[in-house]
Parts: C-alpha cells; structure tokens; sequence
C-alpha cells in the first residue's frame, strides 16, 4: 500500500496532536464537535492519500510518502462497511511500518458510535493517568527515602578513607614562577565603559576544585573592587564569583577559595576577571609562561619574556562536597588552615645524587610514577637531595619509604631531612642547621611501607632542599635493600602562604572573607 | 540569544524554519528517554530547530507513551515517528529521512541516543562551527564528556583522517551537515552491535569530508557497566572487519598509508651537521625540515595535547653526508626500513657504516647482533662509534621527562627481547665518502636539548596539569597498521605522481642469477607501466652493476636474519617430502609488511617468500612466482624447487616457469593450467609444443589504461 501526503502537511503528521482518521464518505461529525485534528483517508493514483480537514490535494501539490505511520492518531473511522476495505488495507500497511500492536483502533458506524468510542477511550486514559500520576509520586517519594537514608560515597572518599593524611586541600597544578604583569582593564573610571575584561582558560575541570590563587604583581591605588568569575564553558553559568575591594587588596598571591569543594563537572572553565573603579594605579596580575601548552594563553593576549603568557596561578582541589575549615561555631566562615603541596614528577625530575658512589648495580635514579631509588651500599650512607624553588608556609614535609625486593633479609634505615639550600649534605646527615628532620627510621621488613615526616618549628617560605638518607644499621651489605620513597608532599599554613587573606565567592550579592 | 523554538507554535508552516533537527532513537531506554528529550528541548539557539524521536518498536509501552505525551506537550517542536522494530541505523535513517522531506531549510541532523544528555548550547555551537566551516568538512563532533562511570575523551586537534581508521574520534553524538546527506550517506541497518557511528563517518570521509571538532559543546554520554558500546567493544575485531569490508578504499594498505604521509611523517631525521630534523614518510614524496627547537617543541608536546601525527614516531639520528648519499642512491627508504625493523627487536638500534667509493656498480651488506637480550639492567645512551641510531621518539620523551638532569639510564622495553640491536652496514657506493661515527653524541646532544627545555618550568610543569590525554601521545605505525592490518608496519613506499603501478621483486641477494633475471623482469615490467622494486630478502652480500642498478626504482635491503640469529629449527615441515622452513611470526610480520604496498610481488625463485603470499593476497597484492632451476650452491633441486611452490599455489595469481623443463614439472605437481604463463621476452624457443603455446605472460597483466 502507497500512501502519501501533501508536502506540506508532512510534517504535521508527526506532532502531539491528537488525530482521527477517516475513512470513506463519513459524515455527521462537526470538526469542532472534539479536539482532534481531522484526517481523512481517500484513494489517489492507484493509492491513498492522506489529508487533513475538509482540504484536498492541490493540482500539481508535491507529495511525500509515508514510511512511517503518523503520530498521536487516536482512531480510525471507517463509517459503513463500504470503507472497511480501505480500513482493512491501512491497517495492514500499519502493522508493517509501525510494528506489532502499534495501530490505533477502530470504529465502524456513524458519528455517535465514534463519539460514544472516543469517549470512552478517554475516560480509560484519564482514569490510567491518575494511577500514574499516584505511581509517579510514590517513585520519587522513595528516591527521596533512599537517598536521604543511605550515604553515598564518591570515589574520592573512597580514596580519603585509604589515606586520611590525604584530606587537606592539594595543589594540582601551579604555573611557573610570574615574569611579567597585565594590567585588569576598568570598566568604569577614567576608561569607557564596556572594555574588556581577561579570561583565562584553566587547565583542570570543576569537580573537585577547592580554590585559585591568582597573583597580584600589583595592588591597585584607588577605590573600587576586583570582579573574578569562574563559569564553565558548556553551560555558560558563572560558579561563583568574587568581589574583592580594592583597598584589601595586596600585592602578591591572591588565595580565591570556594566554601566546599565543587561538586560539579564541568569541564572547561574560564575564569573572568575586571575591575570596576577609579584608580591612580591600575591593579595588575601576573603573568607566567605558557610554553607548551599556549592553548592556555590569556585573552587578550599578552608575552611574558617573548612568549605567549597565562596568568600566574595555582590551582587548589579537595574531596567534592568536601568543607575544609573550622567547624562554624568556630569561624564565621570556611577557609582550609593547612594544605598540601604535592611534589609532582617535574619536580621530582630535579632529583640528584648527594654523594657519588659507583656501584655493579643500579643504586639511584628516578623511576616510573614518581618514586625514587635510594639503595644503601655497604659502608656508606647514600644520600639523595631534591631542590624545591620557593614554597611558601611549610609546616612540615612528608614522603613513605618501602623496601621494594621480597628477598631482602636486612633492616635499612632511612631518614628524610629538611634544610635551606645552603646546608650541605654532610650537615644535613648530621642534622646540622638544618629546618626539619624525620631522624632515622627503620625498615624492618620488606614491602612494609613507613611514613617519614618532618615537622618544621615554623612556617618557612623560600627556596629549599629535602635530602634523603639510607643506611644499613647492621653494617652488613643489605642485599636486595632496594629502597623506594615515594609521595613526597609539603603541608602548608595558609594563614602564612599568602599576603592576602582568603576570599570567598559572593553569596547573594554580599562578598564574605573570612 | 534565544530558543525561537520554545516560540513556534503548531502547524505545519513552523517546518520551513527549521535549520536543525535533533534525531532521538529509542529503544527500551524508557526511563532515560526524558532526560535525553527535556536537554534536547531546552537548547538556547538563534534559529529554529526540530525534535524527530523516533521509537525503534520498543516493546515496553512506556517508551511510546513518553513519546506522545512529549509530543503533545511539545507542538511543532517535537515529532514522533514509531516504527517496526529495525535497529539503531534505521531508526536514525528514518529520522534523517523525515528531517530531510519534512524541513526543506534543514542545514543538519544532530543525533542524540535516548539515555545521553547534552548541554543548552550545544546546537548552536555545532550549526556555528558548520557554518564556518568550508564545503569539505561534513560533520561536527564534541569532545565525549561520560558520566555514569566517569571519564572525559579530549576529541581537540585537527582531524586526523589516520587516525579515524583505528579510533572513532567521531562520537555518534555529532552533527552531520545537510551536504554530508545529500551525499547519501546513512548508517549501515547490517550493523546490530554497535559502532554503526563509526561506520557512518567513515562513509563521509571516503566520500571527500572531513570532520571539526568542536570544544565546550557539553555532549554527555552515559557509561553502563553494560551497554551496547560495552558489548561492541568485546566484538571490536568482526565489527571492524565490517566496517573495512565496506570500506575496501580507504582501508587498503596504500590508502592507509596515503593518509599517513598526509596527516604527519614516521620519521624524524635529526642531521645533526645541519642542526635541523627533517621529517620524511616516503624520502621521495617530500620533506620536511624543522629547526631544532622546532622539533623539541612538538616532541615535548606529543604527550600533553591530542594531535595526532604531529610528531613523527621514529627518532633517527645520521649525519647529512650520509643521508644524502643514500638518498642520491634511492636507498635512503630501505635504510630507514631496515632501522625501524630493527627497532621492533631493541630499545635502542645503532648501526656503524662502513662506506667506500666504487666506480662498477653498488654493494650493499647488512649484519647485526643482540646486545643485552633479555637484559633489566638499565643502561647509560652509548657513546661509541655509531654512524646511525634510532629508537622510538617516545622512548627518548620518556628518558628526558623521567630523567632531565644526571646521566639517564635506558631501559629494555619489556616487550622486545633486546636492549640494543648493534647493526653494520657496509656500503660501497660512486661517489661515497666514510661518514663520521657521530650518532651516539648526536643523540645524546638531541636528548641534552630536550632535557634542557622540558627542565624549564614553563614546559615541564604541564606534566602534573590535570587534562586530560586520552589521545595524547606519539604517533607510531603500530597504531594504525596493527589494528587495521594486524601486521606493525609497512614499508613507506608511494607511487610517484602519473599512478604508475609498484612491482616488488623479491630475490635473495646471495643468487647472482635470480638478480639477473630479477633486473630483466624490472625492465620488462617498466615498459608495461610498472615502477619495479628490488626487495632483496635473505642474508649475504647484495651487488649490482650501474647498469642493474638502474633497471629498479629503488633498492629495498631485508636481510634476514637481523639482530636475532635465525631461531633453530624446533620442527621440520615437509609438503610431499620437500623441506620447507617454518617462518618466526615476528619475521614474517616485517616481510609482509615490506611487501604489502606493492601492487604486484614477484618472487624469483625465492622459496623463502612462499609462504608470505597468502597473507599478501588477503591485502590485495598480486602474486608472480618465477620458477626455474638455481645455480646458488646447495640449492634445492628444481622438482623440490617446484614442489615447494605447489605448497602455496593457492596465494599466487601467476605461475612463470622460465624454462620447458620446469613448465612440465609444473604441470607434473598439479598446477593449475590457467596460471601458468610463459615470460614471452625471456624464454628461447622451445621444441616442446605445449611450452611454445603456453599463455603470454603479458595476457594477464592489467590493461594499459587500467594500469595508468
């Protein structure tokens, strides 16, 4: 069976709105007597046609034929048993396009047995919708129930409970070291309205995303406040936004916070930054080298040092959901007192012998995942040291040692210590002025992992060295003494990290700092 | 900005506003359907745009009546079409062909599956990127944003049409473009188990599109631990079997190897004297020279950013003194072949050459031993008297990333039996000059320069970014050729411009003889339009005289054995009594991999090759065997000779018998008589009269114009 329809009402056959289709000489139905779309079926060129209301196909009207039965069609009307063939043969064709039980039903008789059909079918309709409706509403009451009674861990709490040390806010990514400054254009004040402003593309997503540090190369002079809008790129939607008042603000890192981590997911964001005020000198952000990545310049384009520039910035991220500060009974509002620093791989790249040794086997080096080889050797203490440029606020440094070889039958001792660039390794060992020192601890077996820390008496900031040491208390010669530390990490007090004070996003209109 | 479609009332007139349709297929995804249709709803466009669900003959009947109560709710906006059950590929097809007859000011179809979700801009950031683009680019696709079972696929870089081959960058959740459409193409109905996206891109790039990425779009696709892309990915193997029956062009070794050289080079050439890196696929078909800064820029990058093939994936090192000469010589590629087969066995290849002027001709030998094997020591770059190293440039990234300061420490790559593959290659060549055993400083100067930049912050410190690097990384030849071929490379030879035909003539350099008859055939075939090859597979020495030198287009050297001394027979094969000598898989790999692009192979009396014929033909090589008695010392007898091709009758198109004699042996040993053909330039007249009537050799080639 052909059946078409005239172009333009093609696509109306695939709407919501309900429909009738009759069939043959039907008559004694007023088309506003219910609240369907008429259709009428009628033959055309050795098939149907289908067409709507009392119109006909006009001559010479483009034609398009139906693959697909129509939509929302409520009943087929066939009034007299002359049209139950054409009804049989739509049927039919309807079956086989659309699919088992997927034609819609039909009434044979005059215009009150169709009213008397549809009636029906729609009280049994308004009757199915209220059960659905209750069904619907028990749905989501127990969705509710279950997630109101069962607590829900995401991955990374799985991962907080495997090492609790790990809670504190981390750094996940930092630019290298500021080297030139853009100023923030004013939106107001001596400029014209509705300049620009500076957005930076950041190189991490949403979830998990406790805070910014931008870096101010200098403060502005003047009255007005500092816009920062994070907003993530697919939908648009700014996730939050700080205000920070001029006369707060100075020169040198800039700690944005969020109240808990994010627990969105965006993807791609950029953060959005203008100044509205008037200023005797404008505030300006630093800026740092994007070098390979420079699909993370900052718009508008700006060089630091000849190359394409991004600002100067740290990322922060923590456990979504996740508040970091003082209980609120304790602190009008939520700011992390220590975080992590994390020593990444191209830190850990700077890795170097304290003393040279030659040995018939690989006794140092850096290996795959960040972990470092540090073998004790027969009669020496073999020493390793990784310079840090500068960190600020460290309050203590931690890494884990392991013996990595099953077969080692010996204990090694092992010692992480913490001096300024200045100390020498032999100082070091020796624990001579130095800042911090886990002293010596014992790997008593293999695989048995051990936590080094060591504490610093105060916060430190500056340029400095974590030297590691392996000896062999035994003397003996520590065979397969292979020795791994590995997750180095600096903790940090934020009260002394940073010039500024912490920021928090503005909530209803209100910027809050702690 | 604002959504006219919210705006569009009922009525059959709103169709010829519509610019976009999203096409919804659903099947027994009920409960899923109203979050795919409510975010297909709430796009925020400046033109009008068209919902079409279509459902597959879902047997659960709440799917139909989300359908309709969505359509009811949503007049003019959203389109029901429910249809018998078909698959996935005619549910979209059925959609696409109602947006086509339905809305005559369509520019695209955007397809969203009924458990994904997509972001409010996304229509709009696809049209826009459609728009902009030029008549080439058929479709738009997003970066795959999972949920579910998290996980964020960064699609950016340019398209690579390379490596659409192995990898569908193309999620189904794209836009296709009215011209990709118009085109003809559609999804495959034949595909039930999924990766009938993949399919359909491929079918826009074979018929000249490419695709654009297009980032922040927000498609977000729903990872199950079961669904169909969890089912299709443990039938990847007979899915992508499809997929390349379908597309015989643009998965034929050359097609595959066209667009190698087209979206990057397999070879970076650090030329140490000139301080430059010169990029090279197929020497002859175009270089590429990058400063050296340059190079260590984009060798950093691979690692960090998707793009693929904008770092080649060999990292050679010569001097260009040398290069040049064996360019000059056409044996530039077959070197290069020679190192990159190599460096399947060996962390690190390095090769001593030993170079002398001679005025009759070219002599050409390879050796080379294991060094290391099975070894786990590391290992310090060698600093010795090498005239050419390579190693995989990724191996190199690795050593400066893991170790920039210090002296680095190589280690055997666990999966190739041998530390370093330590190869010698004597050449004797017009006009050659001993070149300086400078590759091991050349290379630890190279490794210096990329130390040095990776240990500036601005560089190095990407590497702890939290992106993502999905598709991040150095191109290799494994990527393609072993998904798409199963073999781990080929050899990069294109035909020249003028589409002249590649004959490959594989004959054992220790066999003067086969060389001679090999240089006569390559001048027949020359005159039938063929540029001829000579693969010269097999241990010893090769010579050959100017003049023979010139009857080839190049020389391509396969010595075998290489680095790892011929395995010891462990069982002995015979096929009716003639000893044939089992292939080391690895090896024969390479072998085929050697002779894969070539339209025609020709092996001249090279038993050894035999058995490389069948896999040849599956990728669509023609086979010759010339046949006849062998004056090399120790030589099969001529029936065990023949005996030993009967073996593998089945993979070659042609049978030569260079003489009456072996022709009747032929015969004997139950050749079939049609493939039999007599070298019409090559054979004196012959008494017997079935010889003398034997089919031309010349019949079965292809005619002229075919071959042009």
């Amino acid at each position: 069976m052909k059946l078409s329809t005239p172009a333009a009402q093609f696509a109306s056959l695939y709407d919501g709105t309900p429909k009738l289709i009759a069939i043959g000489a039907c008559a004694g139905l007023e088309p506003s007597a219910v609240p369907l779309r008429l259709l009428r079926l009628v033959r055309h060129d050795g098939g149907y046609l289908l067409l709507s209301g009392d119109a006909g196909a006009a001559e010479g009207e483009a034609l398009r034929t139906l693959a697909v039965p129509p939509a929302a069609v409520r009943v087929l009307w066939s009034c007299d048993e002359a049209a139950g063939r054409d009804a049989e043969r739509l049927l039919g064709w309807w079956e086989e396009a659309g699919g088992p039980d997927s034609a819609p039903p039909q009434v044979t008789g005059d215009a009150s047995t169709l009213l008397h059909g549809l009636l029906a079918q729609a009280v049994a309709e308004v009757d199915a919708l209220h059960r659905r409706n209750a069904g619907l509403q028990r749905t989501l009451s127990t969705l509710r129930e279950e997630w109101g009674r069962s607590a829900r861990l995401p991955p990374e709490a799985v991962e907080l409970l495997d090492a609790l040390r790990l809670s504190p806010p981390r750094l996940v990514f930092a630019t290298p070291r500021p080297v030139g400054a853009l100023p923030v254009p004013l939106r107001h004040g001596r400029n014209p309205a509705g300049v620009g402003e500076i957005v930076q593309r950041l190189p991490a997503g949403a979830r998990g995303l406790a805070g910014i540090d931008l870096h101010l190369d200098q403060a502005p002079k003047g009255s007005g406040v500092l816009a920062v809008a994070l907003t993530g790129m697919e939908t648009g939607e700014v996730i939050a936004e700080w205000t920070l008042s001029f006369a707060e603000l100075r020169s040198g890192w800039l700690p944005l916070r969020l109240p808990v981590a994010s627990t969105r997911m965006d993807r791609l964001l950029d953060l959005r930054i203008a100044a509205t005020g008037v200023v005797t000198e404008a505030p300006r952000l630093s800026l740092a080298q994007a070098g390979l990545l420079d699909e993370y310049a900052v718009a508008p384009p700006a060089r630091a040092i000849g190359q394409p520039a991004m600002l100067a910035l740290r990322l922060w991220g923590g456990l979504p959901g996740l508040e970091y500060g003082p209980a609120e009974h304790l602190a009008p509002h939520p700011a992390a007192e220590r975080m992590v620093w994390p020593l990444t791989k191209p830190v850990l790249s700077q890795l170097r012998k304290g003393r040279e040794f030659e040995a018939t086997f690989p006794w140092f080096g850096l290996l795959r995942g960040g972990r470092i080889l540090l073998h004790p050797l027969h009669g020496v203490v073999t020493a390793a040291l990784i310079p840090l440029d500068e960190v600020p606020g460290v309050v203590a440094v931690r890494a884990r040692a392991v013996i990595d070889d099953p077969r080692c039958r010996t204990p090694i001792a092992c010692k992480l210590v913490v001096a300024s660039p200045s100390v020498t390794v032999d100082e070091a060992e020796r624990e001579e002025g130095i800042l911090a020192s886990s002293g010596w601890m014992v790997l008593e077996e293999p695989r048995r992992r051990l936590d080094l820390s060591a504490a610093l008496a105060s916060p430190w900031s500056g340029p400095m060295a974590l030297h590691l040491f392996t000896d062999i208390p035994d003397r003996g010669h520590g065979l397969y003494g292979r020795t791994i530390f590995s997750d180095f990490e600096l903790e940090i007090d934020s009260r002394t990290a940073w010039a500024n004070p912490p920021a928090l996003p503005v909530v209803d209109g209100v910027a809050a700092t702690p | 900005m604002h959504s006219v479609g919210t705006h569009i009332a009922s009525g059959s007139g709103d169709a010829e506003d519509v610019r976009a349709a999203i096409v919804v297929p659903t099947y027994k995804h009920s409960g899923l359907l109203v979050e795919a249709l409510s975010t297909a709803l709430a796009q925020d466009t400046d033109f009008a745009y068209a919902v079409v669900v279509v459902n597959d003959g879902c047997p659960f009947p709440e799917t139909g009546r989300v359908c309709r109560e969505f359509a009811a709710a949503h007049p003019g906006r959203l389109h029901y079409l429910h249809k018998r059950n078909a698959g996935l590929s005619a549910a979209r097809n059925s959609g696409i062909a109602f947006a086509l007859d339905a809305f005559p000011a369509l520019e695209a179809v955007y397809f969203l599956d009924s458990d994904n979700r997509i972001r409010p801009h996304l229509l709009q950031r696809m049209l826009d990127a459609l728009r902009a683009a030029g008549p080439e680019v058929g479709w738009a696709y997003p970066d795959v944003d999972k949920f579910g079972f998290f996980e964020f696929c960064d699609m950016s870089g340019a398209y690579s049409p390379l490596e659409h081959l192995f990898r569908n960058v193309s999620e189904a959740g794209s836009m296709a473009s009215r011209r990709l459409l118009d085109s003809g193409a559609r999804f495959d109905e034949a595909m039930r188990q999924g990766s009938e996206d993949w399919e359909f891109w491929l079918q826009g790039l074979e018929r000249g599109f490419h695709g654009v990425h297009v980032p922040g779009t927000g498609f977000g696709y729903r990872r199950r631990g079961e669904s169909m892309l969890t089912e299709s990915e443990r039938d990847y193997r007979p899915i992508l079997t499809h997929i390349q029956k379908r597309h015989p062009a643009l998965f034929a070794v050359r097609a595959v190897l066209r667009a190698e050289a087209a979206v990057g080079r397999r070879y970076a050439v650090y030329l140490p004297d000139r301080a430059v890196v010169r990029c090279i696929t197929d020497p002859a078909l175009g270089e590429e020279d990058l400063p050296l800064a340059d190079f260590v820029r984009r060798a950093l990058r691979a690692p960090e950013r998707p793009g693929y093939g904008e770092c080649p994936g060999l990292l050679a090192v010569m001097d260009s003194g040398l290069y040049e000469l064996l360019k000059r010589h056409r044996l530039l590629r077959g070197t290069l072949w020679v190192l990159e087969r190599a460096a399947a066995q060996a962390t690190l290849v390095r090769a001593e050459v030993t170079a002398r002027m001679a005025a009759g001709g070219c002599a050409l030998s390879w050796s080379g031993a294991p060094v290391g094997l099975q070894a786990d020591a590391p290992f310090p770059l060698p600093d010795g008297g090498a005239a050419m190293a390579m190693l995989p440039t990724a191996v190199l990234l690795d050593l400066v990333r893991r170790q920039p300061v210090g002296i680095p420490l190589l280690e055997r790559d666990p999966r190739k039996p041998c530390a370093e593959a330590r190869l010698s290659l004597t050449l004797a060549l017009p006009g050659a000059v001993q070149p300086p055993a400078g590759a091991d400083s050349a290379l630890s100067a190279l490794r210096e320069a990329m130390a040095t930049a990776w240990s500036r912050p601005s560089n190095g410190g990407w590497a702890a970014a939290p992106i993502d690097r999905y598709r991040a990384g150095v191109a290799t030849p494994e990527d393609v050729y072993e998904t798409v071929h199963r073999l781990p490379s080929v050899l990069p030879l294109l035909p020249p411009a003028g589409n002249r035909r590649l004959a490959a003539l594989v004959a054992d350099p220790a066999d003067a003889a086969a060389l001679d008859t090999a240089v006569r055939m390559a001048r027949w075939l020359a005159g039938k339009g063929y540029d001829a090859h000579l693969v010269a597979l097999g241990g010893g020495d090769l010579f050959l005289t100017v003049e023979a030198l010139e009857a080839f287009a190049s020389v391509i050297p396969h010595p075998l054995p290489l680095v790892l001394p011929e395995r010891p027979l462990t069982r002995r094969d015979a096929y009716l009594g003639t000893p044939l000598r089992p292939s080391d898989a690895v090896e024969e790999d390479r072998a085929v991999g050697t002779l894969a692009v070539f339209d025609l192979v020709v092996t001249v009396r090279h038993g050894a090759a035999h058995p490389l014929m069948g896999r040849l033909r599956a990728l669509g090589v023609t086979g010759w065997a010339l046949l006849g008695a062998s004056t090399v010392p120790d030589a099969l007898s001529l029936a065990d000779t023949v005996n030993a091709c009967a073996a593998f009758e089945h993979a070659y198109q042609t049978v030569v018998p260079l003489d009456a004699r072996t022709f009747r042996l032929c015969q004997g040993l139950g050749f079939p008589p049609d493939k039999l053909r007599r070298w019409e330039d090559a054979t004196e007249p012959d008494a017997d009269p079935d010889w003398a009537s034997c089919a031309p050799l010349s019949s079965c080639l292809p005619e002229p114009s075919a071959a042009a």
